[in-house]
């Protein structure tokens, strides 16, 4: 039992130091589902060989979590205590909905208890993040055994199940704050509060006994960092055919771990030269032929509006005779409007073509000589 | 861009057809092409200038070729 504690202390740990990507409030909301998901399992060996390690978790969070989209979102929520992911486009954010279907398909798998076997895995359990008395409303119509094993691990008795089913929520939601409480994440590693500190003295056995109890007792971090070499022969070959597995794919999936980090553009410096060196001239070149029919328009334009206002003021200036003005301001028009075609034609190749193929020129430069490097 | 071409043909064709109404009221109602033209020819002498564009044409011509 001390091995399967140590394997699920180590995994948590190891996933908050993984899950540095996301937000605070985030990566706490992750560990929580992941430390519940422990609680509930039947057995723990089983659970950590479904999840196969940190990494893959952590990766598997990665591809679904968009930092950009959740800045704006636990920004609004930064004065608020507890996150409210239900704001989240009308449904959760997709970290959330993949570690719900990780847990759909644990439960699937029969790594889970009984009790919760019997019963589907359903979006309600994530009310415990909005207000109390909403899921509570929600939860009316539904019969109160759909909600119950969700919530509490014990049967209750029948005569509290109205009770218990408006407090679930709440249950769960202390389940979640009690996590939170006893650990507080700083530098990508899971550190316990200042109160847990205190209990430090108190002999390994005693933690031993309450380390199962993961919501009560939180592990401590210092005292596993420094025993690698005593845990190691007393652990044995149980966790070494896991290490193994965890090692071999840590280090297959390591680039992929690179993926939510920054990236800087560096130039590939020949293909640059090269580019620079050919594309200038012929650059040139098209401007200069895209000259030739920018000057006509303007020649054009020039043309037909100063004939037209030579038209218009001439019929008001010389002609007396009604159908003779009509005419002569008929032509004017038809004058003027083709001298604005060719003034928008003008302003369309200075603005639009000439324009649009320099800076194709530099973005097609941009996109053959230089290259994202990952930075961490 | 776009919207500016929507923009410019509309009222380029608005200002075409309001042109050829016009031109075609001005016809029905007893208008005569030939003293339009001797009216802006007195105003603007456009036939004079046709004729300087005519000779300095030809004189180009017989210098170039």
């Amino acid at each position: 039992m001390e091995v399967n504690v140590i394997n699920k202390q180590k995994f948590l740990a190891e996933l908050g130091r993984l899950l540095t990507f996301m937000y605070e409030e985030d990566r706490q909301t992750a560990l929580a589902m992941y430390s519940k998901m422990f609680d509930d399992a039947a057995e723990e060996q089983l659970l950590l060989q479904f999840l196969i390690s940190p990494t893959r978790q952590a990766v598997l969070l990665a591809r679904s979590y968009d930092a950009k989209e959740r800045k704006l979102q636990v920004h609004t929520q930064s004065r608020e205590e507890e996150p409210d992911y239900s704001d989240y486009d009308g449904q959760f954010p997709p970290f959330i909905l993949a570690i719900d279907d990780l847990q759909q398909s644990a439960a699937a798998q029969g790594i889970f208890s009984p009790v919760e076997e019997t019963q589907p895995v359903d979006e309600d359990q994530f009310s415990l993040f909005d207000e109390p008395a909403a899921p509570a409303q929600e939860d009316e119509n539904l019969p109160p055994q759909e909600t119950l094993p969700l919530v509490s691990e014990q049967p209750q008795p029948l005569p509290q199940e109205a009770e218990e089913e408006k407090d679930s929520v709440s249950e769960f939601a202390d389940a979640v704050d009690a996590f939170l409480a006893d650990f507080s994440i700083a530098d990508g590693e899971l550190i316990p509060s200042h109160s847990q500190q205190e209990d430090a003295g108190e002999p390994e056995a005693e933690e031993n006994e309450a380390a199962p109890q993961f919501d009560d007792q939180p592990f401590r971090l210092e005292e596993l960092s420094p025993q690698p070499l005593p845990q190691e022969p007393a652990e044995g070959e149980a966790e070494a055919g896991e290490s193994s597995l965890s090692l071999q794919e840590e280090e297959e999936l390591s680039p992929l771990e690179d993926a939510p980090a920054a990236t800087v553009r560096k130039a590939k410096v020949f293909p640059l030269i090269l580019y620079i060196i050919f594309s200038i001239p012929i650059t040139l070149l098209l401007v200069l032929l895209l000259l030739v029919p920018t000057l006509f328009s303007l020649s054009f334009a020039v043309t037909f509006v100063s004939s037209g206002v030579l038209v218009l003021t001439g019929a008001f200036a010389g002609f007396s005779i009604f159908a003779d003005l009509m005419v002569i301001l008929g032509l004017a028009l038809v004058l003027l409007a083709i001298g604005l075609l060719f003034t928008w034609l003008f302003i369309w190749f200075i603005g639009g073509a000439i324009a649009g193929l320099i800076r194709g020129v530099i973005r097609l430069g941009g996109k053959w000589c230089f290259k994202e490097v990952a930075v961490r | 861009m776009k919207s500016g071409w929507k923009i410019i043909l509309l009222v380029v064709l608005i200002a075409i057809l309001l042109g050829a109404v016009c031109m075609g009221v001005g016809m029905m109602t007893g208008a005569d092409f030939a003293r339009i033209w001797a009216t802006l020819d007195d105003k603007y002498h456009v036939e004079m200038y046709y004729q300087y564009f005519v000779e300095v044409w030809s004189l180009l011509q017989a210098e170039l070729i």
